[in-house]
Parts: C-alpha cells; structure tokens; sequence
C-alpha cells in the first residue's frame, strides 16, 4: 500500500514528545498546586517565617518538574499501536499495562485535527470514534501529517466510510446584539444559586483577604453595622447586598454566554453540520445528524417574549467526551426548523397539541421532595449560622413551592408518530424531542405509594441521557411502554 | 374455483403481548443462599466493628451503646427480611425482540432492552456464586448510566443458554 505497515507496532511521532511531558507535568502541578498555593500565599503574609523553606520547596519542585519529563517519555517509549486481525490494537501505560483492541467494523469515524500547538510542532493528532462503547477512547496526539492520513486509510478502509464532505455553505450567523440579547434573556437565578455558593465559600476567607490588603477590619465594620446600626442603615446595606448580587448575576451570565458563544456560525452539508463558537477558546464542532440521540429547546418567560430559544444537541458517546452536548444560545423560532430538518429529515409540528399532563399525584411527589430539601437545608443552616437562618425560610418556602407550581405547569409529554416531546423545567421552559428509534432501553417504576395511588412513571434512555416522564395512570403508562417498545423493535432504523 | 376462507383469527396475535401480560421466570432459587451469606458476612463485619469500638472504648460509642445497638438489631432485622422478600420479585422474560427483567420490594423497576439494542454481554461469577453453579449475566446498551441489564443468580448452564441465544442475535444483525 504505501511506506507505513501498521502490522508492526509503532509509536508517535518523535516531535510529539512534548505533547507527553507537558500534560504530564501540568498533571503533576494539578494535583499539587494547593499546597504550592497554600505556601506562595504564606510566603507573601509572613516572608520571614517561610523563607528558610524556600530551597525545600524550590526542590520539590524540580524533583516534579524532572519526575513528570520521565514520566511523559515512558508514556511515550510504551504507547504503542498496530492492526492486525481486523482489529486496531494500542497499547500503553507505564506501570499499569493497558492494550485497547477495536474491531475494525466498530470504528464510526476517524478524525485527524491540527490544534496550534500541533500546526508548530509540524504534526497532527488523531482520534478514533467507536459505536457507543464507553471504555474505548482512542486520541493518538502527534503524528507525521502523512503517517496519519496512511493510519486512517488503513482504519476506514475495511468499512468504506465516506470521505467528510466539505462544507460551506453558511446557513446562520449569531450577531453580536442577538448573543447580548440571550444573555441578558438568561436564567439568572443559575448565575444567582452559583455566585452565592462561591462567596458563601469565600465568605470565611474574605476577612483574610481583606487583612491582607490593608482593608483590616473592614468586613467587622460592615456586620456589626448590620447587625447593630439603625434601621436605615441596615436596610441600606441588605439593599445594596442584593442590588450588587443582582447586577453580578446578570454580568456574570452575560460574560458567559459571550465567551462561550461568541461569533457563532452554522455550515451545513448534506451529512455534517459544523458549528464554529467561542471567543477566546475557539471551537469547532462537527456533528452528524445520525449521532445526535436527542435535542433539547430551552427558553423562558423573558426569552419567550423575544421569540429566542437556546438549543443543545445530546450525541452519542464518543472519543471525545467532552463534546459531547453541544449547546447554541440566541436562536429565534424560525433557526430552530433548520436544526429539526438537518436532525430529523422533518420539521416537528404540533408541539403544542396532544399535550398529556402528569397525574396530580406528581404534585404530591415534588411537595415531599421539597420538604425533605427544606429540612435538609434548615438543619445545615441552623447548625452552621444559627437559630436566625430560620427567618430565611419565610422567603424560601414561598419560593420553592412557586418553583414546584412551575414544574408541574411546565410538565407533560407528547407522543407523535416518530418522535416523543417531553417538557420539563421550572424558570427555564424544557423541551426534550427524541425519536423512537433512539431508544436503547425503557424502565417503569413504582414505588409503594405510587401502586397506592396506582400511577407509574417511566424512564427512557437514549445513548446520550435518560428522560423521566413522571407519575403517570398506570394504565397509561403501560400503553405508553408497550407502544414504545413497539415502535423501537419494529424498525429498522438504527439508533446511530 | 378455490375454495372461499374465512379462518377466525384470534384479536390477541394480532398486537403483540402487553409487557403487564407476559410470563416471567424466576431466578435460581439457589441465589437466596448467596444473599443469606453475603448479608451474614455484612452482619459479622458491623459486629466486628462494634466489638473493636467496645475493646477501645471508642469514646461517643460508649456513651449511646445502647442506642447504637438497637439501631443496629432494626437493621439486620429490616434489611434481612427486605432481601428475602426483595429476592422473591426477581424475575426475568424473554421475547422475541426484548428481555426484561422485574426487581424490588417497596419500588417495583421493570427494565426491558429492546435485543437490537444490545452491544455485548458479559457472564460473571463471584466466589460464593461459583460454589452453587450460579452467574450473572450483564448485559451492555449504548445507553446513558443505569439503562445497562445485569440479571444476577442464574444458573450457570441457563445464563449460558441466553448469552449464546442472545449473541446469535447479535450477529444476525450485522
């Protein structure tokens, strides 16, 4: 065939060492910048106490440095990968021996990438997607451009995969002020629920910080001012306390979506959609409708009055996990018929209609959850805070049971010739739509008092998530499973 | 002329059998000993460590000794009777086109996987299942967590019988 035999074992390509010795060493400070952090931060309070360490520290940390350099280049001596048989074999690991054997028939694709990092060096990376095996992982991440393009001939050769088609043709562009719009549309309660965690996290170290730079006594002035100051001045600081949060929350969601959306751009072909964001990680996604197991719309009351949906694809486990929700923000109503005639080869019609709403009893289910949740919360709270947390209550009650109003609004399912909708979601409006043929198993559950109650609820998994359709008739629910199951055994359609 | 037919036909094997009206089988009944002796082993290990906490005098133990212990009893008591009745629920059915398999006590789960859906199989066998000619058999989808199969305690020769029935499935596939 060419000048590579891929019978005989063999490794990267030299150049690639540093792709093995940089993760390796960055590992190695992963796992131990806390206390590094701990002593740097030690050192700037107190130079005198922690300097005598100095030398010990600067040699741990060579003994890493050195340490990670020869744990990279064994990790590049033992990987090692061959075919033989129909099946591509990789071996590696330095003290745990680990050889991956996949059959030639399973691999789905195989991709080659140029990062920039890669593009200096002068070598490509290569990842190999298997069908739905999650214990499969194949990224080989430095190989001659040539060696590379032999490698995936010799993968996809023995199935006739279909070379990629290039694409070009731009079907949707996401301005600037449409992702400033979905940013300002955005959940802020999420951005709400994560900052407050965060500085209730800090909150203990904020005294110290303060101290630190020169603001001593700063958070003591503003408690007792709290807790003792008049009227006014308390409401004065609780008002701003929140008027900060808010505007925080709403800052915070903004930035996120700009970053994580920023100059987004949809092609399209036949077979692929490639979907290009971000503002300073730049990535590219190239999606196949057939690996996409599922799509969820997401919009609330504020996104509804603009017309404006984010969208997320669930696809199919692949090599490369972490892509494997894709998430669009800023689309409007009429982009989302592009996405349903590129996923399904159909338009979704009748969204609104034939609409089955759970029985009541899942009212009851979520009052149950909400008050162990309260309980749960009260005791941490009361025990970390004090007895004055339980006035919080007055303003959490109200508001988790507007959330489970909400919920149970907000929840039904839709059963179509082809497909399932299902909503779900409390502030954010949840709409879920899988076909049948994308199912991989079903289960049905009840517990005691839903047998009582003679209602049922189901779950449905797909190779990407699972979808709970809550307390159902009984009756209904096993219509529901049966003609399901129906639906998945007799076609011939085939989940990926 | 032929013959005119008007064979009745029965409205049931037209629409194929409700899953709430198919037969399922139990497992062996020789797994209730591989509970019995699993929970025995968790029984001795809890006593194990309330008698090391005695012998050091462990000091909050000391003090609701006798708390801990009735909680202790209640739970080898609970959890005894809710495996024994939990292991009567197990049972499994095969079909045409799907396996399903039935389990617990206070919350029923019925799981079915579709046999188009299934990546492969696997059959274990744990020290005490070897002993009484029991295994388990798994069985893989591409599903998200939780929607694989495992159907513990079966005979060895029947769970054999239903891997190589399965898996010829499997390769009729492709």
């Amino acid at each position: 065939m060419s000048e590579f035999n891929f019978e005989i074992p063999s490794k990267q390509s030299v150049k690639g060492i540093i792709f093995l010795v940089f993760p390796s060493i960055a590992n190695t400070f992963k796992s131990a910048y806390l206390p590094l952090l701990f002593y740097v931060f030690q050192f700037f309070r107190n130079p005198e106490q922690y300097k005598p360490y100095l030398t010990h520290i600067g040699f741990g940390v060579f003994t890493l440095v050195v340490f990670s350099i020869i744990r990279g280049f064994l990790s590049f001596k033992n990987f090692q990968f061959f075919i033989s048989n129909d099946y591509f074999v990789l071996q590696k690991g330095i003290i745990k021996k680990q050889r991956l054997e996949i059959s030639l028939h399973k691999i789905q694709n195989v991709h080659i990438s140029q990062n920039f990092l890669q593009r200096f060096v002068g070598v490509v990376g290569l990842s190999i997607d298997t069908a739905g095996d999650k214990t499969t992982e194949v990224i080989i991440k430095s190989l001659s451009t040539e060696k590379a393009l032999a490698l995936k001939k010799a993968l996809v050769n023995s199935k006739n995969l279909k070379e990629e088609t290039v694409v070009n043709d731009t079907v949707l562009n996401i301005s600037f002020s449409e992702l400033v719009m979905a940013g300002l549309t955005q959940n802020h309660f999420n951005s709400f629920y994560l900052l407050s965690v965060i500085i209730f996290g800090l909150l203990i170290d904020i005294k110290d910080i303060t101290d630190m730079f020169g603001f001593a006594g700063f958070v003591e002035n503003l408690t007792t001012e709290a807790t003792s100051g008049t009227y006014f001045t308390i409401i004065i600081i609780y008002f701003l306390t929140i008027i900060i949060a808010i505007i925080c929350s709403v800052i915070y969601s903004v930035v996120k979506v700009m970053i994580n959306n920023y100059g987004l751009s949809v092609k399209h072909s036949k077979e692929a959609i490639e979907i290009e964001k971000g503002l300073f990680n730049r990535v590219t996604y190239s999606l196949k409708s057939s690996k996409i197991q599922s799509v969820i719309y997401k919009t609330n009351r504020l996104k509804q009055k603009f017309g404006m949906y984010s969208l997320r694809f669930n696809q199919a486990m692949s090599a490369i996990n972490s892509n494997k929700n894709i998430e669009i923000e800023g689309l409007k109503n009429q982009n989302l018929k592009i996405f349903e005639q590129f996923v399904f080869g159909y338009p979704i019609v009748n969204r609104v209609e034939n609409r089955a709403k759970p029985d009541p009893y899942f009212k009851t289910q979520l009052f149950i959850k909400t008050v162990y949740l309260l309980v749960l919360i009260n005791v941490i709270a009361i025990s970390l805070l004090g007895v004055g947390f339980s006035v919080v209550n007055l303003l959490l009650v109200p508001w988790f049971l507007f959330l489970n109003y909400l919920r149970y609004k907000k929840s039904y399912y839709n059963y179509q010739k082809d497909y399932i909708i299902l909503g779900e979601g409390r502030i954010d409006t949840v709409t879920n739509i899988f076909e049948h043929h994308k199912i991989q198993s079903l289960k049905i559950k009840q517990s005691f008092f839903q047998k009582k109650r003679e209602v049922a609820s189901i779950t449905v998994y797909t190779a990407s998530n699972f979808m709970t359709i809550p307390s159902m008739p009984y009756a209904e629910a096993i219509i529901l499973y049966d003609s399901l199951l129906w639906k998945v055994e007799s076609t011939d359609l085939d989940w990926i | 002329m032929a013959m005119f037919e008007n064979e009745s036909i029965a409205v049931s094997s037209l629409s194929s059998t409700s899953i709430n009206d198919i037969v399922f089988t139990p497992i062996s009944k020789k797994y209730l000993y591989v509970l019995v002796l699993n929970n025995a082993l968790q029984y001795i290990v809890l006593a194990s460590l309330i008698f090391i906490a005695n012998y050091w005098r462990v000091e909050p133990f000391i003090a609701l000794k006798f708390q801990i212990f009735v909680v202790l009893i209640l739970y080898v008591f609970l959890h005894s009777t809710l495996s024994i009745l939990e292991f009567k629920k197990r049972k499994y059915a095969l079909r045409t086109h799907d396996i399903s398999f039935k389990q617990g006590v206070l919350t029923n789960s019925l799981t079915t996987v579709p046999l188009s859906r299934i990546q492969h199989l696997d059959i274990t066998q744990g020290i005490l299942s070897r002993f009484f000619g029991l295994a388990n058999l798994k069985l893989f989808t591409a599903g998200a967590d939780g929607s694989d199969m495992v159907i513990k305690g079966l005979l060895l020769a029947e769970a054999e019988k239903l891997k190589e029935h399965l898996t010829a499935q499997i390769n009729e596939r492709i």
